[in-house]
């Protein structure tokens, strides 16, 4: 049965999901969290997902594979780093400096940061010579780099994620014109190094595993929880502003004692209305999009609307 | 983008930030109807509009999108939480309003998961048939039948 006929039970509920999610609190937050970033408990499942796309070894099962998964992605970074030591060879290159594309990197950014990310030529120990980029943490060395293959610019956006104890990873998921340049670019270098240049220093130079499909990546390795959050916070593209809380506050109605109101808020109309009730005078309000006539039924002695003593 | 009309598209369209701004609120209260859990209900809505953003230019109708969106977080989480679903987080929205004692909040909230979210876009939302049904991603014959099993279920606690 639809909406014509209220039976009491369809009463009842319209009534109690209204109350519900009047009282479902709708905060704001500080502009400092990032909401593209959304990582939170209740996220946890969901991350698996999100960083599926690269060559992340993490399941997208079962919540305690992440641990194994988080140990894997350890032994990996450690992996990456041993071969790349390994596959260390003296040849002199070119570093090349300008953007993937023209007008890429630098149009205006407020991220105060520069990110690149570029094949490996090659690969020497320190001291790094004037032509060489130098790596830190986990990608310690000397590197010579390609072109980059995708910049700031293409970043669509970035999120830190958690595997699990100390492991912390930023994930990248690149924009829709830079994606098909990353994943051809992943695929040409297959079994080759690639290397994440944050502020000129190579953060990490991960090994290219075949089977990069999707327009995402993640950056792991000796990073902790705050570097992950700031690093991802600063490759992010500056976020939508937080919307404001929900206060009845923001709006001052006083409908006449016996009468009701319509006002616009929030994108909704809401009835209003005041009723006196004996000594007291009671106060509802509902949202009447769709479902008019429910203010009537928030007045009254013992409704949920609020009841005050006149003064 | 990529071809003219997806250009007119997004330029007629409101911005990311826009919709966001205004269709949190009810992104939020959905969420939190849906999982009878207010705790957790601007997590989910967040996780909801991160998953719409990188495919903002695309969508053709966000407020449809949005709402389906919300409606597979919350499902998921459901589906991931069923063993520590706990009656503790159930009292939550219930303790807000005041509904300590009321029989039809718990029984809305015991009720499986796509039954109650029939209830929510039907009576909440105002949606039709049609639109529970895409949102839901299932047949109206579904719905018809989702619907009829809650409400039976709920008459049965109501009348007792």
């Amino acid at each position: 049965m639809t909406a014509q006929t209220q039976d009491p039970l369809e009463a009842r509920l319209r009534d109690l999901f209204d109350r519900q999610a009047n009282a479902i609190p709708v905060s704001a937050r500080a502009a400092s969290d990032v909401p593209i970033t959304g990582v939170s408990d209740v996220a946890e499942h969901t991350r698996s997902r999100w960083t599926r796309g690269g060559n992340d070894p993490t399941g997208p099962r079962e919540r305690r594979d992440r641990r194994k998964a988080g140990a894997l992605a350890l032994i990996g970074a450690a992996a990456i780093v041993a071969v790349i030591v390994i596959l260390v060879a003296l040849t002199s290159g070119t570093t090349s400096r300008g953007p993937a594309h023209p007008g890429g990197s630098t149009t205006a950014q407020p991220r105060a940061i520069t990110f690149s990310l570029r094949p490996v030529l090659s690969m020497s120990s320190p001291p790094c010579s004037g032509s060489t980029t130098a790596g830190s943490g986990d990608a310690r060395g000397c590197y010579t780099l390609g072109d980059p293959i995708v910049d700031l610019a293409d970043v669509q956006s970035a999120r830190a994620i958690h595997f699990s104890g100390a492991q912390w990873a930023v994930s990248l998921q690149f924009t829709k014109a830079a994606a098909p340049r990353f994943i051809n670019a992943m695929q040409a270098n297959v079994g080759r190094s690639v290397a994440f240049v944050i502020d000129g220093q190579v953060v990490l130079a991960p090994l290219v595993n075949p089977g990069i499909t999707t327009g995402s990546t993640t950056i792991s390795g000796a990073l902790d929880e705050q570097a992950v959050k700031q690093l991802a916070a600063r490759l992010n593209k500056p976020h939508p502003p937080r919307p404001t809380p929900n206060t009845a506050s923001a709006v001052v109605v006083s409908p006449a004692i016996g009468s009701t109101g319509i006002v616009a808020f929030n994108g909704l109309q809401w009835k209003v209305g005041a009723q006196r009730d004996g000594s007291n005078v009671c106060v509802g309000v509902t949202r009447t999009t769709g479902s008019p006539g429910n203010a009537d039924s928030l007045l009254g002695p013992g409704g949920p609307g609020r009841c005050h003593p006149c003064v | 983008v990529t071809d003219a009309s997806e250009v007119a598209q997004a330029l007629s369209r409101e911005s990311f930030e826009d919709f966001y701004e205004r269709a949190w609120p009810g992104a939020v209260r959905l969420a939190g109807l849906l999982t009878q859990q207010h705790r957790f209900a601007e997590d989910l809505a967040q996780e909801a509009f991160a998953r719409l953003f990188p495919r903002w230019a695309r969508i053709e109708n966000p407020a449809a999108y949005l709402r389906t969106t919300v409606v597979n977080v919350c499902r998921n989480w459901r589906a991931r939480d069923r063993n520590e679903r706990l009656k503790m987080e159930r009292i939550d929205v219930r303790d807000a309003v005041d509904l300590a004692f009321d029989e039809l909040a718990d029984a809305v909230a015991a009720l499986p998961f796509r039954q109650r979210a029939v209830l929510v876009l039907r009576y909440y939302d105002d949606l039709s048939e049609t639109e529970i049904a895409e949102t839901l991603r299932c047949r109206p014959g579904t719905v018809k039948s989702l619907a009829a099993r809650a409400l039976k279920t709920l008459e049965r606690v109501v009348e007792r």
